[in-house]
This record gives structure tokens, C-alpha cells and sequence, in this order.
């Protein structure tokens, strides 16, 4: 195994370990919401940067930003709908709703917020235009709902298989 | 089993299909010989117009022959305006890469 493919191997170890937190943390009802998407973000950029790092990307870089998911999450799931199904129908609809929720999720790490746009987080307050400080506990995240939605377990399901396949 | 030209002309042809927002895809070639090696991937530059700008950025996919897809795959996912930067040489690819023959959208068409 090359250096790279140990990187990636690793990175889809923690993605995994991340995804599996995320799972376990849905069927408790005390966990506020933005927790349980923390560890869905951090999956879904684990899983980016292992890809990435496979492809030549230096580690080192990678890990001084968390901007991956939007545009590299579409292109895994992508991958891995193909490698599951010869039928293209449907597809359409699904990579246009992973592109969506893909860019949510990024927005959920702090460090990303479109400058400015959306210092909504899993992780710290922010202010907003009122001077009011809201929390992360208080707030409805958006990948919660696109993901309650007709294709959101189907892309679930692809992060999943995405992430095994790396394993 | 399909050479990979013919394997990076039928993903392309998938990808045209399923992602409205894809304009162009181009193979990007090795200057050197390893292209000849079934290791070295599939390499497509995919110009799409729903991406987000964030300059050369590729990602590796494993070949998986249980899903008929024989050969591994590198895709760079650019925007428009970035693939006018590599035209005009303000963006550039890897070194010892080239932009390669444009696989043509219309090929989706001929085949049905």
C-alpha cells in the first residue's frame, strides 16, 4: 500500500467512525440536533478528504480547511451511485439533491460561512443583523429537513457505501 | 473486457447524462507513457456549471469490476470560468498532465 492510499485508508477509518457516531446518536431523542449533524459533517468531509488525498492531494494542505463537501460529496456519491445501478433514471433528481444538501452540510462547520452569508453552525453561537445571539441548540438546521426528504436516505445510504468501499 | 478509452467514453457518457450542469468532459493524458499502464486512471476535466470554484482539485475513484468499471478514475470538477482560465494558462493542470481529446456530448444520442 503506498503512503497516499494509507492516508485515505485512515481518513475513511474516521469517516466511518464519525458516521457510525452519527447514526447511533438518531434514535436519541436527548441529543440536540446539531450534534448529530456534527458528526454527519465531519463524516461527509472525511470521506471528501480521503478521496482527495488518494488523488495526490498533499495531507498536510488538506487539513487546513473544511470547504470539501460541496463540491467533492456529489462526485463520491455520484461515483458510487453508478458503481450500484446501471439505471441512470432518477439519477438526475438525486445529484441535484445531493448538491444541495452537500452545500448544507459544509455550512455546518464553523469555519465555512460564505462570507458571512451563513455563520449559521453545529458548533458556536453567532449573531444576527438584530444584535441577538442565537445557538446552535435553538436552530433548525437545514440538512436535517433535505434529508427527511424523498432522496435524502437514498444519499444516505450512498455516504454509507461510499465510506465502506474505502475500508 | 473494454479498453479504457472505451470505459472513459461510457462514464463520461453517464455523467453527461445524470448531471445537467456538466457542458464539456475532456480526458486529461499523462505526457509520459503510463497511460499505456491499466493502473493509471481514467482522467476526466468536467466543466460544470453547478460546481463550486476551487481551482484543480482531483479526486480518485477505485476501479470496481464487480460494477463493470474496470479501470480507477480521476475526475476534476472545474467551473466554466475555471476552464477558461486553463485555456488562457492561468490555472494549470498537474505537471506532466495535458488536456486530451473532448469526449462530445452528442455520443450519449448516437448510441440509443
Amino acid at each position: 500500500m503506498s503512503g497516499l492510499d494509507d492516508w485515505a485508508k485512515q481518513y475513511a477509518r474516521q469517516a466511518d467512525a464519525d458516521f457510525k457516531s452519527w447514526s447511533l446518536l438518531q434514535t436519541d431523542g436527548s441529543v440536540p440536533e446539531c450534534h448529530k449533524l456534527l458528526f454527519l459533517q465531519m463524516a461527509c468531509e472525511k470521506l471528501c478528504k480521503a478521496h482527495l488525498v488518494r488523488a495526490g492531494s498533499s495531507p498536510a494542505d488538506i487539513q487546513k480547511s473544511h470547504a470539501y463537501i460541496a463540491k467533492n460529496l456529489p462526485l463520491v456519491v455520484r461515483n458510487e451511485a453508478l458503481a450500484r445501478s446501471k439505471k441512470l433514471k432518477g439519477m438526475k433528481q438525486l445529484l441535484k439533491a445531493v448538491r444541495q444538501v452537500a452545500q448544507e452540510i459544509e455550512v455546518l462547520n464553523p469555519a465555512v460561512d460564505r462570507n458571512g452569508q451563513r455563520p449559521d453552525n453545529c458548533e458556536y453561537p453567532w449573531e444576527i443583523a438584530t444584535g441577538d445571539i442565537l445557538s446552535p441548540l435553538d436552530w433548525t438546521f437545514h440538512p436535517g429537513a433535505l434529508l427527511l426528504a424523498p432522496n435524502g436516505r437514498t444519499i444516505l445510504k450512498l455516504i454509507r457505501g461510499a465510506i465502506d468501499a474505502l475500508l | 473486457m473494454s479498453t479504457k478509452d472505451d470505459e472513459a467514453g461510457a462514464l463520461a457518457r453517464k455523467h453527461y447524462e445524470i448531471e445537467p450542469g456538466i457542458t464539456q468532459i475532456l480526458r486529461i493524458r499523462r505526457t509520459d507513457d503510463a497511460e499505456a499502464d491499466p493502473k493509471e486512471p481514467i482522467k476526466l476535466l468536467e466543466v460544470n456549471e453547478n460546481t463550486v470554484a476551487s481551482g484543480i482539485l482531483p479526486i480518485s475513484f477505485a476501479a470496481n469490476p464487480a460494477a463493470d468499471i474496470h479501470f480507477p478514475s480521476l475526475i476534476v470538477e472545474i467551473t466554466p470560468d475555471e476552464f477558461c482560465d486553463i485555456q488562457n494558462e492561468r490555472l494549470k493542470l498537474p505537471d506532466g498532465w495535458v488536456l486530451a481529446d473532448e469526449i462530445p456530448r452528442q455520443e450519449e444520442a448516437c448510441e440509443r
